[in-house]
């Protein structure tokens, strides 16, 4: 536990450090490039890499699911179908209402994932159907807007749903605070009812736990944070699925460690993936995106051989 | 000492349709309750409507002593009355202590840690169920019977004064299941109210006091187990098989004889 939380220390200074120094320019940038863009990126990466592994972690044990990630719920795919229209729809719009729309498809998306599941009435299978079901109908809708949407724009959509995190100024870590602070909060609050999802809903709730409610309250925690993060850097996958297996593996299944452990290395993760994609074609740049799902294609099938129980 | 008292108590999955109807019968504590009859005859949800578990609807009351059960909120009966499903999920990267210290849940806050006192507590529990070695080993590294007992060491230590128990000695070997049906009826004995369905009557040796005998959703009988068994043409009705259950001595293990054994 002591080793994994300075591990994780030193790998984020390192990262925070190693990034501030990582540019076309080097360590010879002026301190407004410093100041205006790699400084907010840095806080973008730690905020979304910790949203989007805290909601994954979060989800994983309340579906009683090992592969439940925020996608599960329907959130790319909903984030995708608003993102899309409104890129298609080639209306010039302040790109914080970009930001939005994209948060807002996520939540609509797992909202009516909530509901096609019968409201959380009946089991975490349910859900886990809805979303699926939910994400395929999301991705078919995407299709659809790819196929009519003129060249240009077709670049747009695509290059938005690989999620990046150049940015310029702190306007989308602020857009994303809000998000974090009232996902994060609730979810943290709850690392012992977590704990009650591990053994079943019977025994969490013969133990005083509102297994309704707690799950309901948990679901839209989860969904705020990877809504928000989704809207902020685009659908980055994987996170939530790499993270909380890793630092399970390091520290156990007590959410009263895992959760907080899962934040940090969320940030971690996203922090060196980022660096990744800007060493690896240096001056270009790879999407995030696609580095997280060419590390997390792979594990994912690693979880599905290796079937950890959950 | 405790009362548990059940009046025209019946539980079901919806409104209109009762899976277990007409239950009446009062169990002091000191006693272990043993609930029988065929699989659907209503066991599990009679243990689930006592709980008020979500989604399970129920009708008539079950007050503990003199309170009624379902209007009590979740903690405090969370600290009356534990559970033990017949087969919780394993979680996954906790150990058996860990496992165990759920129990505690009621006890504290939401996310505070665990104290000296629920470590205690939850070591004294592992070692009454005769797990201790068990410990520190991971459970989903561990089998399906030692699982139950680690189970049944949570429940415990949530220091109840009554346990309600479906199905505790399924797979449980000869050994553990009559260590387990003999720590119920000590636990009995500190004046603890036990309830606890069961398929395997000559498993639990002689340790109920007093047998609940359901059949197709129904109360048929509740009495001491000399008075429920002496009708072997309603055991026979009931399961549907010819078949005897007798004591091996006074007072002795009750014991299942198949079949015309005349």
């Amino acid at each position: 536990m002591k080793r994994t939380l300075i591990s994780l220390v030193v790998l984020a200074a390192t990262g925070i450090a190693l990034s501030l120094a990582t540019g076309p320019l080097g360590l010879n940038a002026p301190s407004q490039v410093i100041m205006y863009l790699r400084l907010p990126r840095i806080l973008l990466a730690i905020t979304a890499g910790a949203s989007l592994a805290v909601s994954g972690c979060v989800l994983q044990a309340v579906l009683r699911n090992p592969l439940a990630t925020p996608y599960t719920l329907g959130i790319s795919a909903g984030a995708g179908v608003t993102a899309g229209f409104i890129i298609l729809s080639g209306i010039s719009l302040p790109v914080f209402i970009l930001y939005l729309s994209g948060t807002a498809g996520a939540l609509a998306a797992s909202m009516l994932t909530w509901f096609l599941a019968g409201r959380g009435q009946r089991d975490h299978s349910g859900l886990i159907l809805a979303g699926v079901t939910v994400n395929l109908l999301g991705a078919s809708v995407l299709l659809l807007v790819e196929y009519m949407s003129p060249a240009s724009r077709l670049v747009e959509i695509i290059r938005w749903m690989m999620g990046d995190l150049a940015i310029a100024g702190y306007r989308r870590v602020l857009f994303l605070l809000p998000f974090l602070v009232a996902g994060m909060v609730p979810a943290m609050m709850r690392t012992g009812t977590l704990n009650q999802f591990l053994t079943g809903t019977e025994m969490a709730e013969s133990r005083g736990v509102n297994t309704v409610r707690e799950r309901l309250l948990l679901l839209i925690a989860a969904a705020v944070l990877a809504g928000g993060a989704v809207g902020a850097v685009g659908p980055i996958g994987f996170v939530g699925l790499i993270v909380p297996h890793t630092i399970r593996r390091l520290v156990g299944g007590d959410y009263r460690r895992l959760l907080p452990l899962s934040a940090l290395g969320g940030a971690v993760l996203m922090l060196w993936a980022d660096i990744f994609s800007r060493v690896v074609i240096s001056p270009a740049e790879l999407p995030i995106g696609v580095i997280l799902s060419l590390l997390g294609g792979p594990f994912f099938l690693y979880l599905l051989i290796k079937k950890p129980r959950l | 000492m405790s009362e548990l008292i059940f009046q025209e108590f019946a539980a079901g999955y919806s409104p209109g349709v009762m899976a277990v109807t007409g239950v009446s019968m009062g169990i002091t504590g000191g006693s272990v309750t043993a609930v029988i009859g065929p699989n659907g005859s209503g066991k599990s949800t009679l243990l689930k409507g006592i709980m008020s578990f979500p989604g399970i609807h129920s009708r008539g009351s079950v007050t503990l002593n003199s309170r009624a059960v379902h209007l009590m909120n979740r903690n405090d009966r969370a600290g009356r009355i534990a559970y033990l499903p017949q087969s919780p999920p394993v979680p996954a990267g906790l150990t058996a202590v860990e496992t165990v210290l759920l129990g505690r849940f009621p006890h504290r806050s939401a996310w505070s840690s665990d104290s000296p006192e629920d470590i205690r507590i939850a070591l004294d529990a592992l070692e009454m169920v005769g797990a201790s070695h068990l410990a520190d080993k991971f459970t989903d590294e561990i089998s399906g019977g030692e699982n139950r007992l680690v189970n049944l060491a949570a429940v415990l230590s949530q220091k109840t004064e009554v346990i309600l128990l479906d199905e505790p000695g399924s797979s449980l070997d000869y050994g553990h299941a009559a260590q387990l049906w003999k720590l119920l009826s000590d636990l009995a004995e500190r004046g603890i109210i036990i309830l606890a369905t069961t398929h395997r009557i000559e498993m639990s040796g002689n340790a109920f006091d007093k047998v609940l005998l359901l059949s197709d959703g129904k109360a048929l009988a509740f009495g001491r187990p000399e008075d429920v068994f002496h009708s072997k043409d309603l055991l026979s009705k009931v399961y549907k098989t010819p078949m005897e259950v007798r004591q091996s001595s006074p007072g002795g293990s009750w014991i299942v004889f198949p079949g015309d054994s005349e």
